[in-house]
């Protein structure tokens, strides 16, 4: 269990709030930390942060314990609230801007999944967890391990014709062009993907992604 | 006439349809849990929901 700064601020839709606010007067929170890519348009976002915000709708549960909920987006909130618009999510979401994120993401990566716990006005992390670990948020993939063929990927030691066709870097979340998979049926459903202009203060994401392979072909 | 046979290959219940809900996993990762009655407590935890449902005790 780690102490936090309970006053990190962070941007929501009226801007600027504290970590502690987000509690919404709660004693615990749960907080999934969203990559970026600022600056790049929505076919390009993160396929496996796109799998697991997309599950996540109906939070009655998880307040009837007294437990918030957020997607921390790792770019501005401009385009990140652009995307969740687009995506359809309906959980509150939070963009961390630069000065936040070393307070709330210390030596680690977005992409994780945290869970907070609010004593009176003190803030603690008392979880985290990353990859795999993250599947507690998506039944997806829980659901296809009890199927027959699992979840079809290539390392899966499955019997010779059984389908392996899915990687395990991304490409598993992606589809026909390398758009995360969960976007295409809003696509067909005519929903508006533009993210907007990148807002002045934040330089555009220049990571591998953008200049190496499509990860639908890396796998 | 070609015989179609439909084969169960899993089935499941109870906790088991956890799987398609991700509220208890998640709530499994918070630091008091499920908060079900049934739970393993410090003494100064107090558990606010029956363990048979999500009717608030």
């Amino acid at each position: 269990m780690v102490e936090v700064d309970p006053q990190t601020p962070l941007i929501g839709a009226d801007g600027s709030v504290p970590l502690i606010d987000i509690f919404d007067g709660r004693s615990q929170l749960i907080a999934y930390f969203h990559m970026w890519h600022t600056g790049r348009p929505a076919a390009e976002q993160c396929e496996g942060c796109t799998f697991n915000t997309s599950h996540i709708n109906e939070l009655s549960y998880l307040h009837s314990r007294d437990v918030s909920y957020a997607t921390f987006y790792q770019g501005p909130y401009e385009e990140s609230s652009r995307y969740r618009d687009f995506m359809g999510y309906t959980v509150p979401c939070y963009s961390v801007p630069q000065d936040s994120v070393d307070r709330l993401i210390a030596d680690r990566y977005f992409g994780i999944l945290a869970c907070y716990l609010r004593d009176g006005d003190q803030v603690y992390e008392t979880y985290w967890t990353s990859g795999r670990g993250n599947e507690a948020m998506a039944p997806s993939y829980g659901l296809l391990d009890r199927t027959v063929y699992g979840r079809q990927e290539f390392w899966e030691d499955s019997p010779e014709g059984w389908p392996r066709r899915w990687g395990s870097k991304g490409g598993q979340f992606r589809l026909d062009d390398g758009r995360p998979m969960a976007q295409w049926s809003r696509i067909q459903a005519g929903r508006n993907d533009d993210l907007g202009t990148m807002p002045d203060g934040w330089t555009a994401c220049s990571c591998s992604l953008h200049t190496g392979p499509p990860a639908a072909a890396t796998n | 006439m070609d015989c179609v046979f439909l084969l169960t290959a899993h089935w499941t219940t109870g906790r088991g349809n956890e799987l398609t809900a991700p509220s208890y996993g998640l709530l499994d990762r918070t630091v008091y849990g499920r908060q079900e009655f049934w739970e393993g407590w410090p003494q100064r935890w107090v558990p606010k929901v029956a363990s048979s449902g999500w009717t608030t005790a």
